[in-house]
C-alpha cells in the first residue's frame, strides 16, 4: 500500500485480483476434473481398442490356421479349374481324342488345353445357364462377388472355344443364342420304359383310391419355400394329399416341416418319403396321381432349366402341375401334359391342382404319348451329328460325371455308334460300364 | 463421496463467501482489508495445490495407460506379423502360390467395391492385368471406362518365367482366358513398346498407345566412382548390366562372352539377384571362375532409382539383356534403356524390336544375339565404345525424357476429369504409376490411387493425389 494510491483504488485492485484468482482456481479445478474424466474415457477407450485388437489377432490366427490346413474358399473356383486341367494334362496321351466333351463350363479350360496338345474338337454341354450367379438364390441380390465376376469373365473368354455347343432345352438354347452362340438341344430324356405302376406309394401314404395324391419329386431345401405350399395345401379339400419323394435337408428342416404340417392340420395329408433307387422310381412314383413341382422363377437357371424330374414324371406317366417356369411351361403346354400356376396366387394354384385332378384321364393319355416320343433313343441322330460316329470321345466333368445319368446315356449312345469313351471326373463310378475307361482327377488335381 | 477437487472448489467458494458477508470492505475497515489479503494468499495456495494435483493426476494416468499402450503396440505387431505370415504362406506355398494373381485380383475387387463412392472416376487405369477385374467392376457400378496399362506383355505365358515356371501350366491359360474379355471391353490400352501396342490392337481389337517409361532427367556428368569400385582403369572397358539378374537374363551367356574378350573388358551388375533364383549368384560366380573371368565380373548390388544415372555414368556402356525368345523381353522397351540414356551410356542390347524402333540409326545402339555368347563378344569387340561421344547420347536422351510422353498422356485422358489408378504393386517402387499420377494431377485431373502400402520404402508424396492404400493384398 502506498500513500499515493487512494485506498478505494487499492481495495478495488485487490478485489479484482481476488476475482482473477477465483477464476483461475475454477479453471484449474475444472482441469483436474477434466483430467480425471479424460482418464476414465481413455481407459474405456483403451479397453475397447484392446478388445478389438485381440479379436483381430484371433481372427488372423484363425485365418492362418484355415489357410494352412485347407484351401482358401475365395479362390476355390480358379483352384479347381487349374487343378482339374493340370490333372488332365498329366494323363498325357491317355486323353488324346477326337472330341472332348465338357460337362458344364468349368472343364472347358482342360478341354481347350487337351485340344491344343492333341488336336480334336470341343463339345460344350451347357447343362445349366453359364453364369453361376444366375444359378442360385445369389441371383436375387445385386452384389456380385469377386468369384462371380471372375466366372462371368471366364465364361465370356472360354465359350468361344467349343466347336459345338449342346444344351438341355429350348430356353437355354435361346439364352445361348442371345449370347451369340448356336447350340443344339439334347433334352434329358430317359430311355423308353413300359408303364408298370405300383400301389406301394399309396399304401405308404395311407391314401384311398378316391383321394388325389400329388407327388413332389424333388429334394426339398429350406430355400425352396415349401412352407407356402403347405399353407396352400391346407386350404384345398381334404381329398388332396401330398407326398415328397427325395431328400429333405438339413435334418432339422424335416422336423420343422412336420411341425408346420401339424400346425396346419395336415399330418394325415402330408407324407415325407425317403428316396427310392433310380431304377424303381418310375414304377413307384407311378402310383401317384400327378407330379407337383414348385421352384423360384426369379432364379434365371430355374426358369430355363429342363430338370430330369420332368422326364421322371413322364416315365411314371404322371401329369405335371408346376409353378410357372419358362422352359417347363413351354414343354408342358407343347405336349399337353399338365398345367402351371402362379406361385404367388392361391387361386391360380388351386385352379391348377383341380385342373390336373379333374382332367386326369385326358392328361394321362397325352402323357403316354409324350413318354413314347420323348425318349433318349430319339437323340441318336443328333448325337451322331455332334460327335460323329466311331471316334474317341473324352467326357470331362468336375462334378460327379462318372455317375451322372446324362453322361451315362451319352456314353451308351456313343458306344452303340461304334465309338470309344473315356470319362474323367472327381469320383470313381459306382456301377462302371466295362466298355468305358474311367480316370479320376480329384479336386486337388491328383490322379 | 466428494472428490478432492469438489473439496477444493468448496473451500475456495467458502473463502469467497467469507470475504463477502458485509459487502466490499471499506478503507476504514483495516481488518477486512487484512482478511482480503489473507484470502488472496489462501486462493494462491489453493491454486498451487490444485495445479500440483493436476500434474500428479496426469502422471498417474500416463502411468496407468502405459501397460495398455504397450499391449496395444504388441497386438498391432502381432497382427502385422500374422498378416505377413499368411501372405508369405499364400505366395510361397507350393499348393497355393500359383493362385496369388487370382487372390490379389479378388481382394482388390472387394476393396474397390467397398471404396466405390470415394474412388468413382471417369477412367480407371488398371496398372498391369491383375486390377482389371476390379476396374471392370467399378465401371459397372459407377460408370466411366477402363484403361488397361499393359505395363508388361498381356499374355503372361510370354513374360519372364521366374515365378510362372513353377506353377501348374493351366494357371496362365486361365488368366489369359478370363482377362481377354475384360481387355476387349477396355476403352484403350497403354503399353511400353510399339510392338506390344500392335499385338494388343490385333488380339483384342482395342486402340493401344505407347507411353515409354522414360526418365524425367538426364545426368550430365561422369562419376568415376563405379570404376574405382570395380578396380577398372581408364583404359579398360567397363560394361554395366543394370537390372535384376534372373533366369531370363541368360546372364551365363554374357559370362561366356566375357571370357572371349581380352582382359581389358569387365562386366559389372548394378542390381539384385532375383529372389526366386537366389542360387544364381553362386552359379554365375562359379562359371566365371571356371572361365577365368572371376576377377572381371563384379556384383555391385542395387542402386536407388534416383541415384542410378549418376552411379552408372562412370561405365563405358550399358548392357540390356533379356531372353529374346520371351515376347515381353523382345518387345517391351524396358526401363533399363532409359536408365542407360539418362546415364549417357551407349547401349548394347539383346534383340528387341521395340527398342530398335526407338534407337533406329543411332550409332550408340547395337544389338547382339543373347543366345550366342560368341555374338556378344564379337559385338563388344567390334564396337569402339571409347570413341562414342557421350554428348551425342545425351542429346538423344534429352529428346527421350518423360516430358516427351506428357502431351500424349494428357491428350489420351482429355475425356476425364477424374482418374483412379489401380495397382497391386508397391507404387513407391514403380516409377510408371507415379509418373502417370503426377502428370495427370498436374493437368488438373483428380487422381486417386488404390495400391498396396509400401512395406519398406518411403511413400511417395504426390500433390493432388488421393491415396487409398490397401494394407495387404492376400
Amino acid at each position: 500500500l502506498t500513500p499515493e494510491v487512494a485506498p478505494e483504488v487499492v481495495v478495488a485492485g485487490l478485489l479484482e485480483e481476488r476475482n482473477r484468482l477465483l477464476r483461475a482456481l475454477r479453471t484449474v479445478t475444472h482441469q483436474l476434473i477434466s483430467v480425471k474424466q479424460d482418464g476414465e474415457r481413455r481407459r474405456a477407450n483403451d479397453e475397447r481398442v484392446l478388445a478389438r485388437l485381440e479379436a483381430t489377432v484371433e481372427s488372423i490366427a484363425e485365418r492362418e490356421r484355415h489357410v494352412k490346413s485347407s484351401n482358401p474358399v475365395e479362390v476355390a473356383f480358379p483352384r479347381r479349374i487349374i487343378a482339374f486341367a493340370d490333372g488332365c494334362l498329366r494323363l498325357g496321351a491317355e486323353l488324346a481324342a477326337d472330341v472332348y466333351l465338357s460337362h458344364d463350363d468349368l472343364p472347358l479350360l482342360a478341354a481347350k488345353m487337351l485340344r491344343d496338345a492333341h488336336g480334336g474338337r470341343i463339345v460344350y454341354d451347357a447343362i445349366e445357364i453359364p453364369d453361376y450367379k444366375s444359378r442360385s438364390r445369389r441371383a436375387l441380390v445385386p452384389e456380385v462377388s469377386p468369384l462371380e465376376a471372375f466366372l462371368r469373365a471366364y465364361d465370356l473368354g472360354i465359350l468361344h472355344e467349343p466347336d459345338t455347343i449342346m444344351t438341355v432345352g429350348r430356353a437355354l438354347e435361346s439364352h445361348l443364342r442371345g449370347m451369340g452362340f448356336h447350340s443344339v438341344a439334347i433334352e434329358n430324356y430317359r430311355y423308353y420304359n413300359e408303364h408298370r405302376p405300383s400301389n406301394a406309394i399309396r399304401l405308404a401314404c395311407g391314401v384311398a383310391d378316391d383321394d388325389v395324391l400329388a407327388l413332389q419329386l424333388n429334394n426339398v431345401y429350406p430355400t425352396f419355400g415349401f412352407e407356402t405350399i403347405l399353407e396352400y395345401w391346407a386350404r384345398l379339400p381334404s381329398r388332396f394329399k401330398l407326398a415328397t419323394l427325395g431328400t429333405i435337408y438339413p435334418d432339422h428342416y424335416k422336423a420343422s416341416l412336420r411341425e408346420k404340417a401339424s400346425e396346419l392340420g395336415l399330418e394325415a395329408r402330408l407324407t415325407l418319403l425317403d428316396p427310392v433307387p433310380y431304377d424303381e422310381l418310375a414304377d413307384y412314383a407311378g402310383g401317384a396321381d400327378f407330379m407337383f413341382m414348385k421352384r423360384t422363377r426369379e432364379i434365371p437357371n430355374n426358369d430355363m432349366a429342363m430338370p430330369n424330374r420332368v422326364f421322371d414324371a413322364l416315365a411314371a406317366r404322371l401329369p405335371i402341375c408346376c409353378s410357372e417356369l419358362r422352359q417347363i411351361k413351354a414343354f408342358i403346354e407343347e405336349q399337353g401334359i399338365g398345367t402351371t400356376f402362379d406361385p404367388d396366387s392361391f387361386d391360380s394354384f388351386a385352379a391348377a391342382v383341380h385342373d390336373v385332378a379333374d382332367n386326369a384321364a385326358e392328361y394321362r393319355a397325352r402323357v403316354e404319348l409324350a413318354a413314347q416320343r420323348c425318349v433318349w433313343e430319339a437323340h441318336d441322330e443328333r448325337i451322331e451329328s455332334i460327335f460323329g460316329a466311331g471316334g474317341r470321345v473324352v467326357i470331362l466333368g468336375m462334378r460327379d460325371v462318372c455317375n451322372n445319368r446324362r453322361c451315362h446315356r451319352i456314353a451308351d449312345t456313343l458306344l452303340r455308334l461304334g465309338g470309344q469313351v473315356v470319362v474323367v471326373g472327381p469320383e470313381p463310378p459306382e456301377s462302371p460300364n466295362p466298355a468305358v475307361v474311367y480316370h479320376v482327377v480329384d479336386i486337388e488335381g491328383q490322379l | 463421496m466428494a472428490s478432492p477437487n469438489d473439496a477444493s472448489e468448496r473451500n475456495s467458494a467458502q473463502s469467497f463467501a467469507a470475504a463477502q458477508p458485509n459487502g466490499p470492505p471499506s478503507a476504514a475497515n483495516g481488518s477486512a482489508l487484512g482478511d482480503l489479503l489473507e484470502e488472496l494468499q489462501r486462493l494462491r495456495a489453493a491454486i498451487r495445490e490444485q495445479r500440483a494435483e493436476v500434474t500428479h493426476a496426469r502422471r498417474l494416468l500416463a502411468a496407468e495407460r502405459e501397460p495398455y499402450v504397450e499391449r496395444q503396440a504388441a497386438l498391432r505387431d502381432d497382427i502385422e506379423a500374422g498378416r505377413a505370415r499368411i501372405e508369405e504362406f499364400l505366395t510361397t506355398s507350393p499348393r497355393l502360390a500359383h493362385l496369388t494373381p487370382f487372390r490379389q485380383a479378388f481382394t482388390l475387387y472387394s476393396r474397390c467395391a467397398a471404396l466405390r463412392e470415394e474412388i468413382s472416376a471417369d477412367a480407371y487405369i488398371a496398372h498391369d492385368d491383375i486390377p482389371l477385374l476390379a476396374a471392370h467392376r467399378l465401371e459397372q457400378l459407377c460408370g466411366g471406362s477402363v484403361v488397361y496399362d499393359a505395363a508388361e506383355f498381356p499374355d503372361r505365358r510370354e513374360r519372364f518365367g521366374q515365378f510362372q515356371h513353377v506353377w501348374p501350366r493351366p494357371t496362365l491359360d486361365l488368366m489369359v482366358t478370363y482377362l481377354a474379355p475384360i481387355i476387349r471391353s477396355c476403352r484403350f490400352a497403354l503399353t511400353g513398346g510399339e510392338p506390344i501396342a500392335d499385338h494388343i490392337r490385333a488380339t483384342f481389337g482395342i486402340p493401344a498407345h505407347t507411353i515409354y517409361n522414360a526418365r524425367k532427367d538426364v545426368f550430365d556428368g561422369v562419376d568415376p566412382t563405379i570404376r574405382a569400385r570395380c578396380g577398372v582403369g581408364p583404359n579398360e572397358v567397363l560394361m554395366l548390366y543394370v537390372n535384376t539378374v534372373g533366369r531370363a537374363s541368360l546372364f551365363e551367356n554374357l559370362v561366356d562372352g566375357l571370357a572371349q574378350l581380352d582382359r581389358r573388358h569387365h562386366l559389372a551388375v548394378l542390381g539384385n539377384i532375383a529372389p526366386m533364383a537366389p542360387e544364381l549368384k553362386d552359379e554365375l560366380e562359379e562359371r566365371a571362375r571356371q572361365r577365368g573371368v572371376a576377377d572381371r565380373l563384379h556384383f555391385l548390388g542395387v542402386a536407388p532409382y534416383e541415384e542410378m544415372p549418376r552411379i552408372a555414368s562412370g561405365a563405358d556402356c550399358a548392357i540390356v539383356a533379356v531372353d529374346p525368345t520371351i515376347k515381353n523381353g523382345s518387345m517391351f522397351v524396358h526401363n533399363r534403356y532409359f536408365d542407360a540414356l539418362a546415364a549417357g551410356l551407349p547401349v548394347l542390347s539383346s534383340l528387341n524390336v521395340g527398342a530398335r524402333q526407338v534407337f533406329e540409326g543411332q550409332p550408340f545402339y547395337r544389338e547382339f544375339d543373347l543366345l550366342c555368347p560368341d555374338d556378344f563378344a564379337a559385338t563388344v569387340a567390334t564396337t569402339d565404345l571409347k570413341s562414342i561421344r557421350r554428348e551425342r547420347v545425351r542429346a538423344f536422351a534429352r529428346d527421350w525424357t518423360w516430358s516427351r510422353e506428357v502431351p500424349k498422356l494428357v491428350d489420351l485422358f482429355g475425356f476425364a476429369s477424374t482418374v483412379t489408378i489401380l495397382t497391386v504393386k508397391d507404387v513407391a517402387r514403380h516409377q510408371r504409376t507415379r509418373q502417370f499420377a503426377e502428370t495427370l494431377a498436374e493437368t488438373g485431373i483428380g487422381v486417386n490411387i488404390v495400391c498396396r502400402r509400401s512395406p519398406d520404402a518411403a511413400e511417395p508424396e504426390i500433390p493432388g493425389v488421393n491415396w487409398h492404400r490397401v494394407e495387404r493384398i492376400y
